[in-house]
Order: C-alpha cells, then sequence, then structure tokens
C-alpha cells in the first residue's frame, strides 16, 4: 500500500538531502593513513596556458619527462584561449589567485612584472650557479628583466621572415629571394606575382599577404629603414620620424597604389597562401610548422616547394623578435617546486625536443638553437637564427593599449588610405603620454 | 522602567493586520524563507557590484596599486574623451539603424506568419532559430558571407550589378569604416528578429476578432483595417519591443567583439565595447566604471521619456 507523502514531509526530506551534500562537500580530504605516510608529499601545481589541442601533443612530451624527473610535483594544465587568457591573468592577479607557474609572453610581461605578479627568480639563480643564465638569448632577457632581477626563463623566440611559393616563383620565372634584397625588389617581385589568372577582371593571386601590423611586428619593416616604434626606453613613441613615416607609406601604396597585397577581409578565413593563391606571407617558425602541417614539407614537395627570405631592407637589415617563457605567479604557495619545474622545463635538452626540433619556435636558449635546422624545415630556415643579430624589441608595460592606439591610426592609413605623414605625428601624441603614465 | 518598542520594530505594523493571524504568520514567515536565497543572491551579485562600481568610478586604479580618490575626475575626463564620444556616435548609429529596421522587419514576418496556411509552424520555428543560435556561431557565419572576395554576399551582390549592368562593386564590409557597422546592424537584425516577431504574433492574436468582423461589415479594406485596427492594438506590444529593443541596442558587444575588434577606425567601438577595453584590456577600472554609470543614466533617461511618451501613442484596450 502506498503512502502520499505530505508536502511538509516532501520539504523536509528535500531540505535535509541538501544539507547533507552541502555537508559532504565540505568535508576534508580522508588522509592517506599508515601507507600514506611513507610516500613523499604530492604537490599539484597549476599551470596556465594559451595553447590548443594542436600544441598539446609538444607540451605534454616535456610534461611526460617531468613527471620521470619529479613525480611527486605534478603538474595541472590549464589552456585558455590566447584571446580570453590575458584578461583571464589579470583577474587572477586581482583576485590574488595566480596560479603557480605562468605561461608568458615578453610583449606583455612587463606590465606583469611591475605590477608585481610575478616572483623573482633572483634568489634562486644567485643560489644556482650551475643554472646557465646567460645561455637565454640575451635580446629577449630584457623582457623578463626588471631592476636587475630575473621574471621568466624562454622556451622560444619568435623572428619574423616572408615564407613563399618557390613553386610560383620558378613558375613565373621571377627570381628566387635568397640573400640580402631590398625594397624595390620586393616590391617588383610582388608585382610581378600579383595576377588576374582568370581574366574577369579581379585578382586572383597575390604577391604578398601583408598582415596586421598594428602589433609588435611593426618594428619589422620600420627597423629596416633604421627605425623603430618606440624608443630603447620606453618613454617616447618614434612613428614621427622620417624613416618611420617613409616605412609606413612604402607599405600603404604596396596595397594602394602597387595593389599587390588584400586587405585584411580580402584574405579572409580562407588561407591564400596555402592555396596557392599569394606568392609570398610571412611568419615565425612556428607558422613554418603550421604550413607544412598543410601543404606538406618544404624541399620534398611535387606540388608546392617553399621556402623563407629575409625581410627586404632600405638601408639596413632588420627584424624584431618577441617570445614566449614561463614564470611563477607571486603569490603561490608552493615556489621551490614551482622554480624545480621551470627550471627543467626551459632547460637545454627539454626545450631542444620540445621546442626547436619540431619547429615550434627558436628555442629560448641559444646552445641549442641549431636544432631548428633540419633538412624537414625550409632550405633557408637558418635565417630566423641569423636574423637574430639585429633584431630589435619593444617591451612596455601598457602594450595592450598601446597597439588598440596604433590600430586605429594604422587603419587610417592601411585601409582609408590616408596619408602617413598626416596620420603618425598624430599616433605619437596620443601614445607618448600612456608611456610616460605608464613607465 | 521599560520602555516599549519603536513602531517600526514590530512586523504587524508593516506587514498589516493579517500579520496577527498565528496561520497568516507562518505562511509570511515560509514565504520570507523561500524568498531569501533569491534576496540573498540578488544583494551579493546584484547589489553588491552595482554599489561597488559606483565607487570605483570614483577612483583611479587598476585593482592591483593603491587606489587613488579622483572623486568626479573620471567623469569629467570623459566629457573630454574623444573615444567616449565616439563610441557614443557608434552605439547612437547601430541604435538608429537596428531598432527602426528590426521593428518594421519583424512585425511585417509576424503579419505574414500570422496566416492560416500549411506548414506555418515550421516557418515561424525557423524564424525563431537565429534567435536561439550562439551569437559567436552567428557571427562567424556571418563574418565568411560578408568575405569580399569569397562570401556569398558579395558574391550575389557583384552578379547582380553585372546582370543589371550598373558600374558598382559590392563594398569590402567589415574592413571599411562605412559599411563595417551596417554589417554588423544586418547580421544583428537577423538575428534578433525572431524574438521580436513571436512578441508581436502573440499581440496579433490577442486582439479580439470580433473588431476586424465589424470592420469587414462596414466595408475597411484590409489596409484600413490594419492602420485603425491592427496597428493601434499591437502598440502595448510595440511599447515593449522598442524599449526592450533599445536597451539592447545600447548595450551591444558581442557582435563588434567577435567580427570587427571595433575596428576598422575604432568605428565598431560601442560604448560597452569602450567599457570593456578599459576595464579588462587597459585595467583602467575607474574609468571603465565611470562610463558604464554614465550609459546607465542614459538607458534611464531615454527609457523614462519612452515611458512618459506612452499615454500619447500607447493604446491599451
Amino acid at each position: 500500500m502506498s503512502h502520499p507523502t505530505s508536502r511538509r514531509t516532501f520539504l523536509k526530506l528535500g531540505a535535509g538531502l541538501s544539507a547533507a551534500a552541502a555537508l559532504a562537500a565540505c568535508a576534508a580530504p580522508v588522509p592517506a593513513g599508515d601507507a600514506g605516510a611513507a610516500m613523499p608529499e604530492t604537490v599539484e601545481l597549476r599551470l596556465t596556458f594559451w595553447g590548443d589541442l594542436a600544441d598539446m601533443p609538444t607540451w605534454n612530451w616535456g610534461i611526460e619527462q617531468w613527471k620521470d624527473e619529479r613525480p611527486d610535483i605534478q603538474i595541472k594544465w590549464e589552456n585558455t584561449p590566447w584571446g580570453e587568457y590575458w584578461t583571464k591573468l589579470q583577474t587572477e592577479a586581482v583576485a590574488d589567485n595566480l596560479p603557480d607557474v605562468v605561461g608568458m609572453v615578453s610583449m606583455f610581461s612587463q606590465q606583469y612584472i611591475r605590477q608585481g605578479s610575478l616572483l623573482s627568480f633572483q634568489s634562486y639563480i644567485d643560489a644556482e650557479p650551475e643554472v646557465d643564465v646567460a645561455d637565454f638569448w640575451p635580446a629577449n632577457m630584457l623582457a623578463y628583466t626588471w631592476q636587475d632581477e630575473i621574471y621568466a626563463f624562454p622556451y622560444d623566440l619568435s623572428t619574423v621572415l616572408p615564407i613563399y611559393n618557390k613553386s610560383m616563383f620558378l613558375d613565373n620565372g621571377v627570381e628566387l629571394p635568397i640573400g640580402d634584397w631590398t625594397w624595390d625588389q620586393f616590391q617588383e617581385t610582388c608585382i610581378a606575382l600579383t595576377q588576374d589568372t582568370s581574366g574577369d577582371g579581379n585578382t586572383d593571386q597575390w604577391g604578398w599577404l601583408m598582415p596586421n601590423l598594428a602589433s609588435w611586428t611593426i618594428d619589422i619593416p620600420l627597423s629596416t629603414n633604421g627605425a623603430r616604434f618606440v624608443s630603447e626606453d620606453g618613454l617616447k613613441c618614434l612613428l614621427d620620424t622620417p624613416e618611420a613615416i617613409e616605412t609606413i607609406q612604402w607599405l600603404s601604396d604596396l596595397r594602394h597604389v602597387h595593389q599587390v597585397s588584400p586587405t585584411i577581409a580580402q584574405q579572409g578565413d580562407v588561407p591564400l597562401f596555402e592555396s596557392g593563391r599569394a606568392a609570398m606571407h610571412w611568419g615565425n617558425p612556428e607558422r613554418v610548422q603550421t604550413i607544412a602541417s598543410r601543404v606538406g614539407p618544404a624541399r620534398d614537395n611535387e606540388n608546392f616547394l617553399w621556402d623563407v627570405a629575409l625581410f627586404p631592407m632600405k638601408t639596413q637589415p632588420g627584424n624584431s623578435v618577441q617570445g614566449g617563457s614561463f614564470a611563477i605567479g607571486a603569490t603561490t604557495e608552493n615556489p621551490d617546486q614551482s622554480w624545480e619545474f621551470v627550471k627543467f622545463y626551459t632547460s637545454g635538452p627539454i626545450l631542444e625536443e620540445m621546442v626547436a626540433k619540431p619547429s615550434r619556435g627558436i628555442p629560448g636558449r641559444a646552445s641549442i638553437a641549431q636544432a631548428l635546422i633540419t633538412d624537414e624545415n625550409p632550405e633557408h630556415q637558418q635565417y630566423f637564427l641569423d636574423v637574430l643579430e639585429y633584431s630589435i624589441s619593444t617591451f612596455i608595460p601598457a602594450f595592450a593599449q598601446v597597439t588598440a592606439v596604433l590600430a586605429k591610426y594604422m587603419d587610417e592609413i592601411m585601409i582609408n588610405n590616408e596619408p602617413a605623414a598626416a596620420i603618425l605625428p598624430q599616433a605619437v601624441e596620443e601614445i607618448d603620454p600612456i608611456l610616460i603614465e605608464t613607465a | 522602567m521599560a520602555t516599549s518598542a519603536p513602531a517600526w520594530r514590530s512586523p504587524a505594523n508593516w506587514l498589516g493586520p493579517e500579520y496577527r493571524n498565528p496561520a497568516r504568520r507562518r505562511e509570511i514567515r515560509a514565504a520570507f524563507l523561500f524568498l531569501l536565497p533569491n534576496v540573498v543572491g540578488f544583494l551579493i551579485f546584484m547589489v553588491g557590484p552595482l554599489l561597488a562600481s559606483l565607487g570605483f568610478s570614483l577612483l583611479d586604479w587598476n585593482l592591483l596599486s593603491a587606489p587613488d580618490m579622483v572623486w568626479l575626475g573620471n567623469y569629467l575626463e570623459l566629457f573630454r574623451d574623444a573615444e567616449f564620444w565616439r563610441s557614443l556616435r557608434a552605439t547612437f548609429y547601430y541604435l538608429v539603424g537596428s531598432v527602426p529596421l528590426g521593428l518594421v522587419l519583424s512585425l511585417a514576418l509576424a503579419l505574414a506568419l500570422n496566416q492560416r496556411i500549411r506548414g506555418i509552424r515550421f516557418f515561424r520555428t525557423v524564424y525563431f532559430i537565429p534567435v536561439v543560435s550562439s551569437m559567436v556561431a552567428v557571427a562567424l557565419m556571418w563574418r565568411w558571407m560578408y568575405n569580399p572576395t569569397s562570401g556569398i554576399l558579395n558574391y550575389m551582390l557583384n552578379e547582380t550589378f553585372a546582370f543589371l549592368r550598373l558600374p558598382l562593386r559590392a563594398p569590402d564590409w567589415l574592413q571599411s569604416p562605412v559599411w563595417a557597422m551596417p554589417a554588423i546592424i544586418l547580421m544583428s537584425v537577423w538575428k534578433g528578429m525572431g524574438y521580436n516577431m513571436v512578441l508581436f504574433l502573440a499581440g496579433l492574436q490577442g486582439i479580439p476578432r470580433h473588431l476586424y468582423e465589424a470592420a469587414e461589415i462596414d466595408g475597411a479594406s484590409n489596409q484600413r483595417q490594419f492602420w485603425t485596427i491592427t496597428l493601434p492594438l499591437l502598440t502595448p506590444t510595440t511599447f515593449f519591443v522598442l524599449i526592450m529593443s533599445i536597451i539592447g541596442s545600447f548595450q551591444v558587444f558581442e557582435q563588434a567583439y567577435i567580427m570587427t575588434q571595433g575596428g576598422p577606425v575604432r568605428s565598431t567601438v560601442t560604448t560597452v565595447y569602450y567599457i570593456y577595453e578599459n576595464g579588462f584590456e587597459w585595467h583602467k577600472m575607474g574609468y571603465a566604471s565611470a562610463v558604464a554609470w554614465v550609459l546607465f543614466a542614459l538607458i534611464l533617461g531615454v527609457t523614462l521619456i519612452q515611458w512618459r511618451t506612452q499615454e500619447r501613442w500607447v493604446f491599451y484596450e
């Protein structure tokens, strides 16, 4: 015989079950008991990064090595998409909930260092002279140094080079860009390879996929004319110098006068380079890896031979360098363990396998950089390393805000076809106060 | 000497005479108990942040370093801030473009789908699908459609221009400071049309049938019936749709964030996008809060004006 449950009984039961569930959730972890007491204490480090699934096999290889090395220090790897990663990290900094190990990049590192979010490595470095800090590429270490203390170890560096469709060059009888070349030669090459192949009046094949330059990459063309985005002390925007104006106007002319480069919207979401509709693109070693995964190897490829070239110069060779690193959150409860992990994860043998050999990037350590040069990579992959000698960088705390302002003025030039000489002084006028305020 | 409690301390004085009835009293207590989680949540997650942001708006603070009290400094600064005014203009452009268009199209759609034809439920469902679709997916789909070289929209436009022998080319939608905002408006109207359509459909079905029958007997044409019966009796629905659409337009963000990132030339940086930039990208939380409160005042002002003017054009049966 069934008894209908009264409303009161039902509510009591419901409240009781909810309370029990809440109490269970609050319960302390069960101790490991006698057997557990003999085991070394296991620590879990939270590591945040912006990688995606395609990246993970590379990173996981290093994590597997770490597990063998220190099974007592486990890594909880948390990925967040790049766009949201920095918002999330800043929010965690505000909430005093920074991860133990922080994925960092050189263009934002000064902001996090100066706001006190990262732990200085200096006491560890001083105590362990066997850690070869001098092996990290010096130019990039400026990004991770503040008041003579180091706050991160780089895992990779990026220089950026034109990547070209060698088959298209050969088919069109255009000279291959090997060694130094000039802006004029680059422009002539682009004009020769921009074509209306279908004869419908529309361009189907472009000379160069000019990327969005409102970022650190703006230093690349600027440096080839002796100019730079921001002064070395980070206090003055230098876009109003005659050399900078000449460089940006040249880039604008490539799009608007010579019409050899599509707009960002025309480039769209279809990879024009990989689909054989652009003679040149540009990218870092990671981009080389991506292109290889899409069109096949650079050298042993029947349909699509490709290679990398130096960026063309006006008065001097130039390039820019930025990169990724691992730092330690200032609020970590496990600083020693985090240090042990970062030290291991950015050591030579690990970076060689994890970063250099798969062309994930130029490895953070100079001593193993040659591992980036393999027969599977483009013939002139060495250029990525060669340009480090003269690459320049911009490391400023308000990078995001400054590049947002830069984007507005670059759009005026690159989309609205306004003259660089009229626009860039306005950009300087708006950027300079931000640089000074946030220095 | 014992003194009696102040009058306001006794629930009976502010809950009325019913509180003196023990059974009713138990019920009232139970009601408060059940309301408590919601009220606590409202206080913690709504009122708390609101008051906090009002306090933040008086500070120069990046949330990490020590805050500086600037009192009304942020408010004064934003009146001199060209970027703030630019964002306000972009928001009004979006509002003026999307609200009337969305209103007219959703009403037209509701009228069309208020007919007794086969498969009407299917069509209603189809037009409602964009409403329940993720904004991210919709924005990405429209980005492909807007692609100047491989997008279907420009393909169709250019084919049409060629067929009509017009010397025109379809625009470079999302890379043009002139066309980026219209492109966002078009996508937003398409996405939100189904929701307003359902509201209008409910309004249409609430109009008494006998009014149309009387009008038919008097010989009124369909057009006359629409202007003298349908439209006036739909005004309560139209009023609701208008208020909600205007508030929604003031808060537009995701479309610009996904499709254009505020560009080109910051032509699609709306006020909420500007709040996001200041607060979460540049970490100027005090300034972002001040912009948010000015936006709130604007929305409140516009809504109040609408509310006050409703008696002139809204007809309740």
